[in-house]
């Protein structure tokens, strides 16, 4: 019976998981696409560009929600793994992007978009994963 | 810490995947605590203990640093 459910709840967890981030990574390529049209097209008024701009943040929230609905179905390694990687990878970023604004300010680096700010979170916490899981090997 | 989960679940003749599932965790957790890489935390220690019907400290071995 423990058996059972056990391999029941992971396999519906991993399931329902997958299900919810394809649903908002569809529905950020949605909005994505469509205010990008709206901006190229000149179709924004201007006092609502601010909305309109963030409208593929909505789906953010849905991202966050699900991943914290995983993280609370992990067993208890697997979030310390985790949150160790998180941790290495929040340091790594602020390092690096803290760096990059020095050299923004002082040596005349060329200035970046923040949308470089996630790939490098993402970048590290994918080498923190590989760093940490071998501590517990 | 030093424990006796590896010489319990071979008297019973359980793979580690068996005793994962009996548990609820990964196979992976099982091989951390059985290689003493990581300690449990206490609820999954005392279901640890009552699996094998067992005290925690019989199983868990603690020694200070």
């Amino acid at each position: 019976m423990t058996i059972t459910l056990y391999y029941s709840d992971m396999k519906n967890a991993s399931k329902r998981y997958g299900r919810d981030i394809t649903i908002w990574i569809t529905v950020y390529a949605v909005l994505l696409v469509g205010t990008s049209l709206a901006f190229n097209h000149e179709a924004v008024p201007a006092a609502v560009r601010v909305p309109v701009a963030l409208l593929p943040m909505i789906a953010g929230v849905g991202l966050i929600a699900a991943v914290l609905r995983r993280w609370r179905t992990m067993d208890e390694l697997e979030q310390r793994v985790q949150s160790e990687a998180l941790a290495f990878s929040v340091g790594l970023t602020a390092m690096l992007t803290f760096s990059y604004g020095f050299l923004e300010l002082h040596a005349g680096a060329p200035v970046l978009s923040y949308f470089w700010v996630w790939p490098i979170l993402a970048a590290g916490w994918v080498i923190g994963l590989s760093i940490v899981r071998r501590r517990y090997q | 810490m030093k424990n006796r989960l590896r010489v319990l679940r071979a008297e019973r003749k359980w793979s580690q995947a068996e005793l994962a599932e009996r548990l609820g965790v990964s196979r992976q957790t099982i091989n951390a605590l059985e290689i003493e890489k990581y300690d449990p935390s206490l609820p999954l220690a005392y279901k640890i203990a009552r699996l094998f019907e067992s005290r925690i400290e019989d199983i868990f071995l603690f020694e200070e640093e």
